[in-house]
């Protein structure tokens, strides 16, 4: 590893095998994928999944039954405290000192990592809108959470690992945020960013990695991933049209008309459906992004989510 | 040095300390206060205690109560001052990390570049110094108390015995460390920790009455803090020795659980 670890071409996340027990009890079993330095990677699931289990081991909150995560090249069982000057981390269910002012716990956050940071944290506040001078217990759950990611950014760190990070936060906030995921990731930070539901991650995130009960279902480009999972496509013609042809199309499934609108749900490539359309007339097409939850099912549809393994996703 | 950690934990808990030390300071001048009455009747008083059924004359030690160095025993240092000490000890103990992991601050503080060793030893120093801070203060309040109502006893053993009360406070603070650690639960750390110290000090009053009790004795925190009656005899090396080495052991098991422990959600 090069001094300072964002070497490039090596991951500055490395999850292998990575799996947590509660006693007898699955936490997270098998996980295993790669963050790369300027990378920004979804990870998504649905609540309860286990992927604030897996952050909290790659943290070092939980300690790790068997595999391994490593970040920036530093096993993080045994990597010494300091590897965590590098890392910005928003936890899931954040709370903080109540008792203290918005500035002060910053301040108090800055002097433990060895700094005073007071332009970058007064910067960061001032683009999120946040009144440094009102105590914690009296800010609304949105203004905490600007605290939250205000300490996650303030050391400019090398990877950030935000745990539902936009949770409270007002459309206008959430846009200054992702303004300062674009910044870290031009500078070369890699970004893993959890969330379950899929459109908080879908303009931000190139890959993601999708897990369910635990187990991890698949790792994929968003941009594919969505290509095979089913959706829904409006096609709208000049008359009326019949619907069984379209049935009988590859991938279409679940077709129905209303007056000259035939709405499908359909998976994979759109080509037959489209040159169908096209040989009718079609006057307007429009595809639904599909949802996390339709994911899941094209994901998981023919059997037990459970019995599904990343190695079986290949061939899907 | 932690100094922010170590400056935070004595800011967030300024108004809990404040009130024990003017608590400690309060009982000490009111028993200061009265002892010239007692002293000035001496001869009744000593007759009423040995008109007390011996029983009750062995369980609150009311040897020599009519001096000044017997009377600040029965009345301060076998009973209000060092269940004080042990209460505040294991209140901070209990809260060291317990508190921060059972209402998620943990969650951030344990993800700084500062290792789990530092964060809970740091805790460790803080509450020795919130003890050794209320000792002094107890001292300095009964050295000064002393003078002005003429109690022939010297600023030395005034202080042995505050220092050993402090002691036996760490003792049980080092316990609310450990199962804290342990569990993650600041109220069943602080549950058990006071019922120990509670067990712990009843054993030690009933002795004199139970053999079965008395052959503990040898063993129990009490006896080593207050056994060899510091407040006439002065600090003794072995005493402090038991009552030190055996937090340090505790505080030992407590960095090691704590640094293995998972922080739950």
């Amino acid at each position: 590893m090069d001094a300072d670890g964002v070497a490039a071409g090596r991951p500055s996340i490395c999850l292998a095998g990575l799996t947590k027990y509660y006693g007898h009890n699955l936490g997270v079993e098998d996980l295993t994928f790669d963050v790369m330095p300027g990378e920004v990677f979804g990870f998504l699931g649905p609540n309860g999944a286990g992927k604030t289990t897996a952050i909290r081991m790659i943290v070092g909150l939980l300690r790790i039954t068997r595999g391994s995560a490593t970040v920036l090249g530093a096993d993080v069982a045994s990597a010494p405290a300091s590897l965590r000057h590098r890392i910005g981390y928003l936890p899931g269910a954040l709370v903080l000192y109540g008792n203290l002012t918005g500035g002060e716990y910053l301040r108090f956050l800055a002097r433990m990592r060895g700094g005073a940071m007071t332009r970058r944290i007064n910067d960061l506040s001032e683009r999120l809108n946040l009144d440094l001078t009102r105590h914690i217990h009296d800010l609304s759950k949105g203004n905490q959470q600007k605290i939250g990611v205000v300490q996650a950014f303030m050391h400019s760190p090398d990877v950030l690992i935000l745990d539902e990070p936009t949770a409270g936060l007002d459309p206008i906030v959430q846009r200054e945020f992702e303004a300062l995921i674009d910044e870290a990731q031009q500078q070369g930070a890699a970004i893993l960013l959890s969330s379950h539901v899929l459109s908080e991650v879908d303009h931000l995130a190139g890959r993601v990695a999708i897990i369910d009960e635990g187990h991890l279902l698949v790792v994929e480009d968003i941009a594919s991933l969505k290509r095979r999972a089913l959706r829904t496509i409006d096609l709208d013609f000049p008359q009326p049209v019949a619907t069984a042809p379209f049935a009988v199309i590859e991938g279409v499934t679940d077709v129905r008309s209303r007056g000259s609108q035939v709405t499908c749900t359909m998976t994979g490539e759109e080509t037959g459906l489209l040159r169908h359309a096209v040989d009718l007339g079609v006057l307007s097409v429009r595809t639904h992004e599909p949802s996390l939850d339709q994911i899941f099912f094209s994901l998981v549809q023919g059997g037990d989510r459970r019995a599904h393994r990343p190695a079986d996703e290949v061939v899907a | 040095m932690l100094t922010a950690l170590l400056t935070k934990s004595w800011r967030d808990h300024w108004k809990g300390l404040a009130s024990w030390a003017g608590g400690l300071i309060a009982i000490a001048a009111i028993q200061l206060w009265v002892y010239p009455s007692i002293r000035e009747s001496s001869e009744g008083v000593s007759q009423m205690i040995e008109s007390f059924p011996q029983a009750m004359q062995e369980v609150f030690r009311m040897t020599d109560y009519t001096s000044g160095p017997g009377f600040l025993n029965v009345e301060l240092f076998s009973f209000m001052v060092p269940l004080i000490l042990i209460a505040v000890g294991v209140s901070w103990g209990a809260a060291a990390t317990a508190e921060e992991e059972h209402r998620g601050t943990a969650d951030i503080l344990l993800t700084l570049p500062v290792s789990r060793v530092r964060i809970i030893v740091t805790k460790m120093i803080a509450t020795a110094l919130v003890l050794l801070g209320l000792c002094i203060i107890l001292a300095a309040t009964l050295i000064i108390g002393t003078r002005l109502v003429n109690i022939d006893v010297s600023a030395a053993n005034l202080f042995a015995a505050s220092f050993s009360c402090a002691l036996l406070g760490m003792l049980f603070a080092s316990l609310g460390f450990l199962i804290g650690a342990l569990v993650g639960r600041p109220g069943i750390a602080t549950g058990v920790g006071i019922a120990l110290g509670i067990a712990a000090f009843v054993l030690y009053s009933l002795a004199p009455l139970v053999d079965t009790f008395d052959a503990v004795t040898p063993v129990n925190p009490f006896q080593w803090a207050l056994g060899g009656d510091p407040i006439s005899n002065g600090l003794a090396l072995s005493s402090v020795g038991w009552l030190a080495g055996t937090s340090v052991v505790i505080l030992a098991a407590s960095v090691l659980a704590f640094n293995r422990r998972d922080i739950s959600t």
